[in-house]
């Protein structure tokens, strides 16, 4: 009875009953959490295991996405460029047990080079069914340095190992004379194998989970479940879209430099809203550079991102919602690099960088719903070896690629939220964990003296950003290891974390070494720059920026901020018009009024 | 001094168990008093003398144990009440707590909400435990191998404990980096705070928790410190007031690890409260199911606003040393319990893509689900559970309470009905489904975790929730046997009298398995038993009644998580060692899909409980010949199932009269006087020796 009655229902279009539906739904995203929290356990890839540097999804048969995992979404809505490249690669012809890897971004358009997007095909008694993707952060990725994804790289072939779709396992037994190639060219192989390995266990995992699902409620039922969560999808997605007002709006934001012209690379977004559609056109954005080229795929995610910030958090995000989107990017720009370009920092700095664009765009329309800006990610990567240390796993020297995750700054305010402390970036979105310093210094030869918030580093606001991050580190190298800062992951020093709605901008980003004798030298964003035995490098990275006037901050939240030493008594009358006894903490309301009127008038 | 008595403080209810000599159980329940909680304990306390018809004082003068279970240190936290609290750490590290230092996805529990989170900010930053300006730091330095690098500037300590004292703070916690291979600057620190700030409850992160990971350490720390002095000042008044009334036995209090303490080891660790009050579920689990020579058992707990799920294989209770309380870090052992918001209150809604939700919201027990009749406003599971007649509005709570069925449907035509085109009956059958396939799902995906494999186990379903929808959980998990306990309502504070004195000690213990010596490890092993066997001693547990378990935290070299591996009994040897190594690859496989025997593995820390059994409860038999089965019918009401497509008129019956081994088909309702157990067509219900329900599919 009661499916007869839903089927007829308004709301089940593809005739489904609600409650199957919600049942599949809810046990197609436990299953790809379990895959995430599995890899998340088990992986060696400092990214990866430290801060959940990767993402699962399941699509339909045609290549679709059906479901998102909740991890890091630079890895996520990509595969709706992956899992259709890969099936037309290999003519849909798959066999149970089939595993592959690729990374190509000139065929797949992913992203940068060690993220590496896997595919493992779905069968139900012999047939095909779905797809799985999984994409993180690798180990390593082979190319000229450690970690694939450094400024400086000639074109994509010294950047790191391109990768097409290859079938590194196929029907469960692994082609050593491939993975063989792969392994023989990147470093920590041993680490890279097993990593890679135990996806394939995960998602084999999963895809005995989905088989279970499949034999309890039949292939069509889940199917139609499948083409109802698309659907249900682009409904929510048309809906929220439809609430926007229409209109064009523009938008800009950009990228340091590329670490080989120096001037900085715009990202120019012209988003078109018409009733249920959007357009979000590229087409004014600079021409490809270097390094900092963001794959399509990368491009779309990242413009997926904005949107989804500004609507309903409960919308569902699978291809569905990519319908009403159209996304203009023509090749040979900075947004849809064409071969041989490289594209190092497309995900964790021009990717940012997009974000912002969009949402500096959204901002026209709705303010209220937009986030000021975050932090653009800034932590610069230690990379060399140790020759103290003997590697178990290889008998050689230790080789090390990791970051402290430290130096990231803050999230930027929203309407009725103050920023996030230590939220990291808008692409990240406060998905990624921060790795703990006692484990960073036992894995490499540096220490961190100071791991501090910063004073007055915020954009003011109504709501204020996040406060700034001041982070030390020493070099405790051996003379004669290699030992390099490899600062392509970081941006901030040209473009600050912008307000909305009267909101302050956050300070620019301040990165310097200084050598044992005093000796300083400033550290540039996109560049590899060694570092030698006792020398420390510093960071100062902005919180977010700030929403609604300073003037309209309840002065109570200002008294706590002066409290707490974020914000000084200085700014608190400068900035926020209110002023509070240095000794006591209290807030002398009628000149706090007095002042706050007069710098209203001053203003206008 | 033969009685034996239980009392568990939740939420919403305080209840209590009180068993003779005989095994007879005698159960009360009565509301939690969140002002002072020692006067539901003593409420609590005299509603089972009053059971027992006998006055209180000779209750007390009888009793030999009262185990008691409060939810006082996690209500601390919730509601942030705890000490004024200052924080002494590591030069340019006072900030270390204030970042978020979880991903924001985990935030809201034990499941994550799905992908509605991904870029939702909008909600409060998690904030840490105490302000920044309380936050406070000395200079010192150890290096990663513990080797002083600064040594402690005890002039800058005194500056900051004399800060912290002239801001009044109750409770200073100490966490210094790598304290946790050399505490001796974080027991300095505590010396002068000692000498010169004598009033303020002290926790150092070495002594709580001596771990790898500052976070996790000096987060055990500052959790300990903010409970610290509530904890302590309660735990003093409940004995005395306990004392007052005549009682010299034995309490002990139930801790987050699953096993009991008494109070002045929970004085000294007060942290171990936290969580402890669903820590009794696994154990009591396993205890009944065990009489049916089980071993793997998934127990549930479903109450009105959470669902807690604790998996036991094998017949070990999983402990687990990650947690979130709050935001926070929580990395003390704890038993692997998980929970999600669905419950009784749970709140069906429709989100914005139409579909049908369960939870996590709850209408909680003010107003309640809609039947109550006092304002709730919102559909819930329990307002489902009514229209489709598992429950009978008029015998809620044993008749305690009725229930208003109009309300319920009322509520569920216009919320759910109606904008799903649906009508009541299907829309209360839909709450109900998807109330089941949420929970199922946690299972599942606890199951996953572990690498378990749901047929093997049996389901036990308790609280007061749970038995109107086990049978279908059952179903939707391809589980094989279900059991409903005679004492599912009261389920923990049963549980809790099953629990063993049990003391956790760790020391970290880093080195390749290859390089591993052997007599380091049994020196390290030697110093914790005889912490152990101290702390068991003070409790009066004679050397030859403890227990020790050892366990050694292991991963592959590179890996930056490990899983716990049990090590064989007696000293650590090289085959020793080899059987752990084999038991970590064996679990690695089961529970991420693969492992690689040939892979350096490394040790990260030593483990140590020492344990003293207690007696178990002896269990009360039903007779046999206790009366018929159609005695024991009260009546028939029309319930919904699926499967039926219909209502259908179903028998109900008192579960107190049926006598032992009756064997009832499905469909059929069971009416106990805190719960309802309900059959679907097509399953047999069968009551064991016990008066408890199991359940078992047939292969076909």
């Amino acid at each position: 009875m009661a499916n007869r009655q839903a089927a007829s229902a308004a709301g089940a279009v593809s005739g489904v009953d609600p409650t199957t539906l919600s049942v599949v739904w809810n046990r197609l995203d436990s299953i790809l959490d379990e895959v995430g929290e599995k890899v998340l356990h088990a992986a060696q890839s400092f990214v990866m295991a430290n801060i959940r540097d990767l993402g699962a999804v399941a699509t339909d048969p045609a290549g679709r996405l059906v479901a998102v995992s909740g991890y890091l979404p630079v890895h996520l809505f990509v595969a709706a460029e992956v899992v259709p490249t890969v099936k037309a690669w290999f003519n849909n012809e798959f066999h149970p047990g089939d595993f592959i890897i690729c990374n190509d971004p000139h065929i797949i358009h992913g992203g940068h080079l060690p993220d590496w997007s896997m595919v493992r095909p779905v069968f139900h008694k012999g047939e095909l069914f779905c797809f799985l993707h999984f994409k993180g952060h690798q180990a390593d990725t082979g190319g000229f340095l450690p970690g694939g994804y450094g400024p400086g790289a000639y074109d994509i072939i010294a950047e790191g190992l391109n990768i097409p779709p290859l079938r590194i396992i196929e029907g469960g037994t692994v082609r050593k004379d491939l993975w063989g190639l792969v392994l023989r060219n990147v470093r920590n192989s041993t680490q890279v194998d097993m990593d890679v390995m135990l996806v394939n266990g995960a998602l084999a995992q999963a895809e005995e989970q989905i088989v279970n699902l499949l034999d309890k409620y039949g292939v069509e039922t889940v199917e139609a479940c499948m083409n109802e969560m698309r659907a249900a999808g682009e409904r929510a997605t048309r809906a929220a879209i439809a609430k926007i007002p229409d209109g064009v709006y523009f938008g800009e934001s950009a990228a340091d430099w590329d670490g080989t012209t120096d001037k900085p690379v715009w990202v120019r977004v012209k988003v078109t809203v018409k009733g249920e559609e959007i357009t979000f056109d590229f087409s004014q954005s600079d021409p490809q550079g270097d390094f900092v080229n963001s794959a399509l795929g990368c491009t779309l995610t990242y413009t997926m991102a904005s949107l989804f910030y500004v609507i309903d958090p409960s919308v569902p995000k699978n291809q569905g919602s990519l319908a009403p989107v159209h996304i203009v990017a023509p090749e040979g720009c900075v947004c849809n690099p064409k071969y041989p370009a490289t594209v190092g920092a497309s995900a964790c700095s021009v990717g940012n960088i997009i974000t912002e664009a969009c949402l500096i765009a959204f901002a026209k329309a709705v303010p209220d719903s937009v986030p000021a800006g975050f932090a653009k990610h800034c932590c610069p990567m230690n990379i060399g070896r140790d020759s103290r240390v003997i590697d178990p796993r290889t008998g050689a020297a230790s080789q090390y690629y990791a970051e402290t995750f430290a130096s990231d700054g803050s999230g930027g305010a929203l309407k009725g939220y103050d920023g996030w402390q230590g939220g990291m970036t808008v692409g990240f979105s406060g998905n990624l964990g921060r790795a703990e310093i006692e484990i960073f210094e036992s894995m490499v030869p540096y220490r961190v003296p100071r791991y501090e918030l910063l004073q007055d580093w915020e954009g003011a606001g109504e709501f204020r950003g996040g406060p700034g991050v001041y982070v030390e580190a020493v070099a405790d190298t051996a003379p004669g290891d290699p030992a390099i800062l490899m600062t392509g992951n970081c941006d901030g020093m040209v473009i600050p974390p912008y307000g909305v709605a009267g909101g302050g901008e956050a300070p620019r980003v301040e990165m310097w070494i200084e050598s044992p004798d005093g000796r300083k030298r400033v550290l540039r964003t996109y560049v590899n720059e060694p570092i030698f035995p006792g020398e420390k490098w510093y960071t100062k990275v902005p919180g977010g920026g700030g929403w609604g006037h300073p003037l309209n901050r309840d002065p109570k939240l200002v008294r706590d901020d002066v409290r707490d030493e974020l914000v000084s008594v200085q700014r608190a009358r400068d900035v926020y018009g209110v002023l509070v006894d240095p000794t006591t903490f209290e807030v002398d309301q009628q000149a706090t009024e007095r002042l706050r009127k007069e710098m209203r008038v001053r203003k206008q | 001094m033969t009685l034996r008595v239980s009392i568990d403080s939740g939420g919403t209810f305080t209840d209590g168990i009180l068993i003779n000599e005989t095994g007879e159980a005698l159960a009360a329940k009565v509301e939690t008093t969140p002002g002072d909680l020692t006067a539901g304990t003593i409420e609590c306390l005299s509603k089972l003398a009053s059971r027992a018809r006998m006055p209180l004082a000779q209750l007390l003068s009888q009793t030999a144990t009262i185990v008691h279970g409060t939810t006082l240190a996690t209500n601390i936290v919730a509601t942030r009440t705890g000490a004024k609290l200052g924080l002494i750490t590591t030069k340019g590290y006072r900030d270390r707590m204030t970042f978020l230092h979880v991903p924001k996805g985990q935030l809201r529990g034990d499941v994550k909400e799905g992908q509605g989170e991904l870029f939702n900010f909008r909600m409060e930053f998690p904030q840490p435990l105490t302000r920044r300006y309380l936050m406070t730091e000395v200079e010192e330095r150890l290096d990663y191998k513990g080797r002083v690098l600064t040594p402690l500037n005890e002039q800058d300590v005194r500056r900051v404990v004399a800060y912290l004292r002239q801001q009044r703070v109750q409770a200073i916690a100490v966490g210094l980096l790598f304290s946790y291979l050399d505490s001796g600057h974080e027991r300095r620190v505590n010396e002068i705070i000692k000498e010169t700030f004598p009033e303020a409850y002290v926790c150092l992160s070495s002594a709580v928790l001596p771990v790898w990971g500052e976070v996790t350490r000096w987060s055990a720390a500052m959790f300990g410190a903010y409970v610290g002095p509530k904890v302590i000042d309660y735990v003093s008044r409940i004995s005395k007031l306990l004392e007052d009334r005549g009682f010299s036995g034995e309490l002990l209090f139930m801790q987050s690890n699953g096993g009991v303490a008494t109070s002045d080891v929970v004085c000294e660790n007060p942290a171990s409260l936290l969580v402890s009050g669903p820590a009794a579920g696994p154990s009591m689990g396993l205890a009944l199911t065990r009489k049916h020579g089980l071993e793997n058992v998934v127990s549930v707990d479903m109450g009105g606003t959470s669902f807690d799920v604790g998996i036991v294989a094998d017949g070990q209770i999983n402990i687990v040393q990650y947690k979130l309380i709050e935001g926070q870090i929580y990395g003390l052992p704890s038993v692997d319990v998980s929970a999600i918001g669905a419950g009784g209150g749970s709140i069906a809604w429709i989100d914005p893509s139409g579909r049908l939700q369960v939870g996590p919201q709850s209408a909680g027990a003010r107003p309640g689900p809609a039947c109550y009749d006092a304002g709730g406003q919102e559909p819930t599971v329990t307002d489902a559970d009514v229209v489709l007649g598992y429950i009978d509005p008029n015998y809620f709570l044993g008749g305690e309470a009725r229930l208003r069925k109009d309300l319920a449907e009322q509520v569920i035509a216009e919320r759910i009905g109606r904008p799903l085109g649906l009508t009541v009956l299907d829309a209360a059958a839909a709450i109900y489904e998807v109330a089941n396939s949420k929970m199922a799902g946690l299972i599942q995906l606890l199951f996953g975790r572990r690498g378990c494999d749901p047929r093997d186990f049996v389901l036990c379903a308790a609280g007061g929730a749970a038995p109107v929808h086990a049978a279908r959980i059952m179903q939707e998990l391809r589980i094989k046997h279900l059991m409903i306990p005679k004492v599912a309502p009261v389920y923990c504070a049963f549980g809790m009298l099953y629990a063993d004195l049990k003391h956790n000690f760790t020391r970290p213990f880093f080195c390749e398995t290859a390089k591993a010596n052997p007599e380091r490890i049994n020196q390290l092993y030697a110093e914790m038993e005889s912490q152990a066997i101290q702390t068991l001693r003070k409790e009066g547990i004679a050397e030859k009644d403890i227990l020790i378990e050892k366990s050694m935290d292991m991963r592959y070299y590179g890996q930056v998580r490990d899983q716990a591996a049990a090590v064989p009994a007696g000293p650590v040897t090289a085959s020793a060692l080899q059987i752990a190594v084999n038991r970590f690859h064996e679990q690695h496989r089961r529970a991420i899909g693969y492992s690689d025997s040939k892979y350096p593995t490394v040790i990260v820390r030593l483990h140590l409980a020492g344990v003293a059994r207690v007696r178990a409860p002896q269990l009360q038999e039903v007779p046999v010949d206790g009366g018929s089965v159609s005695q024991a019918v009260k009546g028939r009401r029309k319930a919904f199932f699926r499967e039926l497509e219909d209502f259908v008129d179903v028998d109900v019956h008192e579960g107190d009269r049926l006598p032992a081994n009756t064997v009832l088909d499905g469909p059929c309702i069971v009416e106990e006087r805190m719960t309802t157990v309900v059959i679907p067509p097509g399953l047999k219900l069968r009551v064991d020796t016990y008066g408890n329900y199991t359940t078992t599919v047939q292969e076909r």
